[in-house]
């Protein structure tokens, strides 16, 4: 049977919205689609919230949530567009750079140039300041995967940072949710 | 290196601040107040049926 969540989780669910935005936002690049991940994030915890352990952290419990509801998806429409390789769903991904209403931030830009596991592996320990061992148990891997792939990532931006490509991070905000 | 990865840390915080300061739009408030409401009615709509089978028992009896 479905419990109601008490007002303190419902409070925590309201307060990781802006976590779960900007996650979603770095996983899919797409402000829209962002938003409907978190519904459907939002939706499926509430249902699942039973099955959530007490003392244990909330936003990665939603974390986990919202980026299995992504893969699904992307293996997904991998299928249904017979793409295999991941060509056409990459190419998906980098989509809203051309969004007119979005100003995209350099930084933001040059890690939509790392592969998806070092981008959220960044994200998630170096913006949201999650643990190595939180990241491992949101992204079902080893923690020394998880500290591979953000020094790889990190190194990678470093170099771009460095000057070794001509995409320079700058200093503006990468784009508002609020296409 | 390190300063460098010190910059990209700063940026990657300051870039994730701001998106993390825009405001919550209403579509997730009006969401969670659907759910509450439809979870209230399951649960009222559960008392009443649990209400009807004690009646019967106590009838039974």
């Amino acid at each position: 049977m479905q419990h109601l969540p008490t007002p303190q989780t419902r409070q925590a669910l309201v307060g990781a919205i802006p976590n779960l935005r900007a996650f979603a936002l770095a996983l899919c690049g797409d402000p829209v689609r962002a938003d409907d991940l978190v519904q459907e994030t939002l939706v499926k915890a509430w249902h699942k919230l039973d099955t959530f352990e007490e003392g244990t952290s909330l936003k990665s419990w939603l974390f986990t949530i919202l980026r299995n509801t992504f893969y699904s998806e992307y293996r997904r429409r991998r299928r249904e567009t017979s793409d295999p390789d991941g060509e056409h769903a990459a190419k998906l991904k980098s989509q809203p750079s051309q969004h007119s209403a979005l100003e995209l931030n350099e930084l933001m830009k040059a890690m939509d140039l790392l592969p998806p596991d070092q981008r959220e592996a960044l994200l998630l320990v170096g913006a949201e300041g999650l643990a190595y061992e939180e990241v491992a148990a949101i992204t079902g891997c080893a923690v020394g995967t998880v500290k591979s792939r953000v020094n790889r990532a990190r190194a990678k931006i470093a170099k771009m940072l460095d000057g070794e490509t001509n995409d320079l991070p700058g200093d503006r905000p990468r784009t508002s949710l609020t296409a | 290196m390190g300063n460098l990865t010190d910059t990209l840390g700063h940026k990657l915080r300051n870039a994730y601040g701001h998106l993390l300061n825009e405001p919550i739009p209403d579509r997730f408030f009006e969401l969670l107040q659907k759910l509450d409401d439809a979870a209230k009615r399951k649960a009222d709509a559960g008392d009443d049926r649990r209400g009807m089978i004690d009646t019967k028992t106590t009838d039974g009896e």
